[in-house]
């Protein structure tokens, strides 16, 4: 019976440590390959505050999470500036590192011999000793985690980091701070396998460099990826099979000197076959579930499908009374000055200088690789600037970064959409609204009631925006599974959660049929009714003549004219340059 | 009258005297654990440790065990060192295997296990780890001798032979640290200089860092606190960088000896004296026993372990005698407390010193000759 | 002084090592942008051939080693071919393809783990003079990993300069869709290029396993070593990994001059993170980071 239940306690450890690097893995999309790490941080500091101290083992937990929290800090800030394999490599290396100073700090770790005589925990003048005493502490601890993780993964703060694991630059363009989110990620994460850490310490009164290597590490891949990443059951499941099935193995007629190998053989094959035959895990990928997306789906069953022509009472709502006519007296929005940008020899875009009349729409126009694309990059601080200068209103926004630029009101859209593919409509809408409190941790944990206040305002919101751009229906639904001309118009709708003023639009159209388009521009063009304006980089004639307000004429990274439409049509001078000779 | 008297007596006595040991209670059989490296780079001990206690289970079984009761030894893996895997294995043994004695291996896992065998009450016996932290632990005896004794006896030999300049190369855990720690104060105290100490994690494979910085502080010999294969590959990547000074250690097997090959001539090492040609008639049967079971010579660790079940047998025996629940950890180790000196597969004794738990055994040193590991004369440690 | 020397000396071997093992898992890389953690699992299955050639059958070292290498380029073609072919088939990310690479360096290293045991498997065969200079020394078998880690970096340039598969691979490296436009055979690629590692990751394995013996958990740190130069010398670059391979193993053997050398381990990875913060596209590599993983 003890022995089934330390099967029990063991479940629980690497539950918490599987949705612990849920989080960071599944959640967010970073290939950590250090949780083994935090894992043994946590034991260490727990059995060192114990053994030297003698406090009591809640400190020693807090005491763990906070050394684990502050390495997953400085885990995080090299990992800020790489990506994918590099963040492997920089992980791997962090791992090895930690291990090799446990190893080697023989006066406080006492290298491989480990630490013994790690005190039990005292709860009540009651010392927990026996796998029994230690179940409800175990299972609080595990329910405890899975609940934190619960209330991050349901939280705006959640949405913005699947975002991020999406697309970074589309989350990036809609103000989330990269940096921001990785880093809290990492020390929550770091933090919670902490306290995994330091409950086996206490319950095995022994530990040693040897729990905490990279093997370890893939043994919580497995339990991740087995389970299903992304949901939050799943690091439970995989927990659950992996556990049972390493202690089984000892139980099977094999001699003592084959279950070892047996086992480790286990999880390889594991590991392989789950890839080759069910990468979404035991539990399937997060979003396919329905359940955890059901508080929005159900709002939606009851409205009517039709397509109806969007209401100006309604857009009135959303956007709020229609602006003015635009005064144009404090000077154009946007004001570009000599702006040069250039990537390894290539001038891309070579001393631009034009302007953006606020409530107008501007198009944007040139032959291929005249350098639109990239002037939108450098306005937005994707591709800062490196000579010249970028003003909105009456500041300098040249060296502004790049998740700043869209608190200050500029939006965009991409050329190759950075839809966040495996969220819903609704929540790539959702994830656009400015200012939630939500996305901040104390916001997420503290102001419940605030939040789910703003929940229902941005909700409303967003539902108002698919509605505009005729989406409504499909809000529940997966942005990759929508067509192409439905995740355009995403897109759109993306941006206008945003609430942006300047919005810049990548070739919204193209790839799209000419139907289709024409009741596209129209939507485009109420946008000025509500005080927006409007740059839209397009090719079709027909379309710039339709609803551009000015041209701007750009061609091997140079403003050659800016004017009306008709005027820089009649030029031949541009349209051969335009269409060739 | 007084004849009945006196035979009524006897018979009261006698029958009192069965009754307590038919009333002591009697286990289906003795279920004895033992924690080896099974899997590991150092699976050969396991290997050897496990075949040296079965054999001794298989002798005393087919004796018929204690009145009849068998013994069975059930083997858990530490591999090779690992806490966690012992712990793993240990609690099984304890809480399923309801074993109240288990064999031990290694300082690591034996100090891990330690805490839950005081807990649980059950005895260990350590036969092969040899970490100055194995003293005096609660529940854990040691028939083997330590570490520090043997290195004792490398310094004395370094003196014998004239030598002022030590480097030392060990392992950088309890066993080696603590080695070179007892060591070099002595060292030094007897007119001798520490030019050189690299301590390295056990199992390394590349010795080139550490050898480098020993051949540079020019030393007269080099002292190895190094056991499983270590000794044997250092040995070798010593002698091929040049280095052609005398190399004395506290480890012999044949596995790293086969490693080190042509380079171990000359190694000199001073350890418990399991010498399978000494002559004594308990040694001879074990070897021709042994050599008949698994086609090998038996080492000392194999040597230990045997002797360890035997100490058993006899522990369980005098326990017995004593009645009631007999078949418990603290019973037996109130025997190993009250008995002390054991035969030993040495020749000679075992004597358990009950105030520290370690053990004096007979120990010797030994040099390769011509490829053969060779005794050369005992060795007395203080 | 001399202790210096030595230690230079010590970071040549180890550094051609490197190299080997470097540039072997960055032309993999490079081309097929797989995250091929099973290329450890590759030196394993060349070092324990050859040792079972060598020793199960008695044949001469140089014989082995060829078989070795053959069972290492077999086993690279299979992986490759087999599994990572069905995955990117099946539409996986780049993460299911890591994983399922992961997957097979563990189940490798224990099934040999399992067949030979954990032992070091010493390899004979190979005639070590000992050679030194002064109170410095090493061993002919060192001088044979310099000279054999020049002769195939150089081999694997010459080949890749020069050949048409080599320059097709080049195509790949530089510019993926482009080389699928002009009707370049990407899957051949693919394989030719597990094939050309195979042969210098096989190498290094049984030049180390001459060297210490050969372990199952060797895999382990062969992928550790591999990756390294790739990173510091910069991805897409063969002459960085090779050079880089060779930064690591002086840095490693000379940091520990007046370090304890039992932290030799830590201290090349503090130079990869180093180089990671400091100039993350590393030293030699393209400046333009192209494509997620």
């Amino acid at each position: 019976m003890d022995y089934l239940i330390h099967i029990v306690i063991m479940i629980c450890i690497y539950s918490i440590l599987g949705v612990s690097f849920n989080l960071i893995l599944g959640y967010t999309g970073l290939i950590a390959m250090c949780h083994a790490a935090f894992f043994g941080i946590g034991a260490y500091v727990a059995a060192l505050v114990g053994i030297h101290y003698g406090l009591n083992f809640l400190l020693g937990i807090v005491a763990g999470m906070v050394v684990a929290g502050l390495i997953g800090l400085l885990v995080a800030l090299p990992a800020l500036r790489v990506r994918d394999e590099y963040l492997i490599v920089t992980t791997l290396a962090l791992l090895m590192i930690i291990y090799t100073v446990m190893m080697n700090w023989m006066d406080v770790t006492r290298g491989a011999a480990g630490l013994t005589g790690i005190p039990r925990p005292r709860v009540l003048g009651l010392e927990i000793s026996t796998p029994l005493e230690f179940l409800p502490l175990m299972v609080i601890f595990g329910i405890l985690c899975l609940l934190i993780s619960r209330r991050i993964v349901r939280s705006p703060f959640g949405r913005a980091l699947k975002a991020i694991r999406e697309d970074e630059i589309g989350a990036q363009a809609l103000g989330k701070s990269i940096g921001s989110y990785k880093i809290r990620v990492f020390v929550i994460g770091g933090a919670l396998a902490a306290i995994a850490g330091s409950l086996l310490a206490h319950y095995t009164t022994y530990i040693s460099p040897f729990y905490f290597t990279l093997t370890d590490t893939i043994f919580i891949f497995a339990v991740v990826i087995v389970g299903g990443t992304a949901n939050l059951w799943g690091p439970v499941v995989g927990a659950a099979l992996l556990v049972t099935v390493t202690e089984a193995l000892r139980f099977m007629a094999l001699s003592p000197l084959i279950v070892g190998f047996t086992r480790q053989m286990a999880y390889g094959l594991i590991l392989i076959l789950f890839m080759v035959f069910r990468p979404q895990g035991l539990l399937g990928e997060f979003g396919r579930k329905p359940e955890e997306e059901r508080e929005i789906g159900d709002e939606e069953e009851g409205e009517t499908p039709a397509k109806e022509r969007f209401l100006i009472s309604e857009a009135r709502e959303i956007f709020g009374k229609p602006a003015g006519q635009a005064t144009g007296a404090n000077g154009p929005l946007l004001r570009l000055e000599r702006v040069s940008r250039s990537f390894g020899g290539i001038h891309a875009v070579e001393g631009c200088t034009f302007s953006l009349e606020e409530g107008k729409i501007t198009g944007l126009i040139g032959p291929n690789g005249a350098g639109k694309t990239t002037l939108f990059n450098v306005i937005t601080g994707i591709y800062p600037a490196e000579s010249g200068s970028v003003h909105y209103e009456d500041l300098e926004i040249t060296k502004t970064a790049a998740h700043q630029v869209p608190k200050m009101g500029i939006g965009r859209t991409f050329q190759n959409l950075r839809l966040f593919n495996r969220m819903t409509v609704l929540e790539n809408v959702l994830v656009a609204c400015p200012d939630q409190i939500g996305e901040r941790i104390w916001g997420a944990f503290f102001r419940f009631g605030k939040v789910k206040e703003q929940e229902e305002t941005n909700r409303k919101k967003a539902m108002g925006y698919l509605k505009f751009v005729g989406l409504e229906e499909k809000a529940g639904e997966l942005a990759e599974d929508l067509s192409f001309a439905e995740q355009k118009l995403l897109s759109l709708a993306r941006l206008l959660a945003t609430e942006s003023r300047l919005m810049l639009l990548d070739e919204p159209a193209s790839g799209l049929d000419p139907v289709f388009m024409e009741s596209l521009y129209p939507m485009i063009r109420e946008l000025l009714r509500y005080g927006k304006t409007v740059c839209i980089v397009e090719h079709n004639m027909d379309v710039i003549r339709a609803i551009v307000d000015e041209v701007v004429f750009m061609d091997q990274g140079r403003v050659l004219a800016q004017g009306p439409p008709e005027e820089i049509m009649k030029s031949s001078q541009l349209t051969e340059i335009y269409f060739g000779s | 009258m007084k004849k009945r008297v006196f035979l009524g007596m006897v018979m009261f006595v006698f029958i009192f005297a069965s009754l307590g040991t038919a009333l002591a209670k009697d286990p289906k059989e003795y279920r004895i654990g033992g924690i080896f490296a099974m899997t590991g780079a150092g699976a050969w001990y396991g290997k050897v440790m496990s075949e040296g206690a079965l054999l001794a289970v298989d002798e005393i079984n087919a004796k018929g065990g204690v009145d009849g009761i068998k013994m069975k030894l059930i083997v858990e893996d530490h591999e090779s060192g690992k806490g966690a895997a012992a712990v793993g294995g240990f609690n099984k043994l304890v809480n399923i295997d309801k074993v109240q004695f288990s064999f031990t291996s290694y300082s690591t896992p034996t100090l891990s296990i330690v805490p839950i065998a005081a807990e649980k009450k059950v005895l260990l016996l350590n036969g092969g780890g040899v970490s100055p932290r194995l003293v005096n632990q609660p529940y854990l005896y040691n028939n083997r001798m330590l570490a520090m004794h043997q290195g004792g006896g490398v310094i004395a030999r370094a003196r014998e032979l004239g030598f002022k300049r030590m480097a030392a190369v060990y392992w950088n855990d309890d066993a080696g640290i603590g080695t070179h720690k007892y060591v070099a104060p002595k060292w030094e105290a007897g007119g001798g200089v520490v030019v050189a100490s690299e301590a390295h994690p056990v199992g390394a494979t590349d010795y080139k860092p550490y050898l480098s910085k020993v051949i540079a502080a020019n030393p007269d010999f080099l002292a190895l606190w190094q056991w499983g294969k270590d000794w044997g590959i250092t040995v070798k990547q010593a002698r091929e960088m040049g280095f052609d000074k005398p190399i004395l250690g506290v480890e012999y097997s044949p596995d790293a000896h086969k490693i080190a090959g042509d380079t171990a001539e000359g190694y000199e090492s001073v350890y418990d004296a399991f010498i399978p040609k000494g002559g004594q008639p308990w040694t001879e049967r074990f070897i021709a026993s042994y050599k008949e079971k698994y086609g090998a010579e038996p080492d000392k660790y194999a040597a230990n372990y045997y002797e360890g079940t035997y100490i058993v047998l006899a522990l369980i025996k005098a326990s017995k005698a004593q009645g009631g629940d007999y078949w418990a950890g603290d019973r037996l180790m109130e025997q190993l407390v009250k008995i002390k000196s054991f035969p030993s597969i040495y020749g000679g004794q075992v004597v358990f010193n009950p105030e520290d738990h370690t053990c004096r055994k007979p120990t010797a040193l030994f040099r390769v000759v011509k490829g053969e590991q060779t005794f050369l004369k005992y060795v007395e440690i203080e | 002084m001399a202790l210096f020397v030595q230690l230079l000396l010590n970071g040549i071997w180890s550094g051609s090592v490197y190299a080997l093992l470097g540039v072997s898992w960055g032309l993999i890389f490079a081309a097929t942008r797989t995250f091929h953690f099973a290329h450890g699992a590759t030196f394993v299955v060349a070092a324990y051939f050859t040792y079972i050639i060598r020793s199960g059958l008695g044949a001469p070292l140089v014989l082995a080693a060829v078989g070795g290498i053959l069972a290492a380029v077999l086993f690279g073609l299979i992986v490759e071919g087999i599994l990572y072919q069905w995955l990117r088939r099946s539409y996986a990310t780049a993460l299911v393809i890591f994983i399922a690479s992961l997957g097979v360096l563990i189940f490798v290293e224990n099934t040999v783990a399992m067949i030979f045991g954990t032992d070091a498997k010493s390899l004979t065969g190979f005639p070590i003079k000992t050679i030194r200079i002064g109170v410095v020394g090493f061993t002919t078998l060192h001088l044979t990993m310099l000279f054999t880690a020049l002769l195939l970096v150089i081999a694997l340039m010459a080949f890749l300069e020069k050949t048409n598969q080599g320059k097709a691979i080049r195509a790949v490296i530089s510019n993926p869709e482009m080389a699928e436009v002009i009707g370049i055979n990407i899957r051949k690629v693919f394989l030719s290029v597990h094939v050309l590692a195979a042969i210098l990751v096989g190498s290094a394995a049984i030049l180390t396993t001459l060297e210490r013996g050969g372990t199952p958990d060797l895999g382990h740190w062969a992928i550790l070593y591999a990756f390294m130069p790739v990173i510091i010398g910069g991805v897409g670059s063969m002459p960085g990994a090779a050079v880089a391979g060779y930064i690591v193993g002086f840095a490693e053997s000379i940091g520990i001059w007046k370090i304890a050398s039992q932290w030799q381990l830590g201290i090349a990875f503090i130079v990869l993170l180093a180089v990671l913060v400091l100039r993350p596209n590393g030293l030699f590599g393209f400046s333009v980071y192209r494509g997620k993983i």
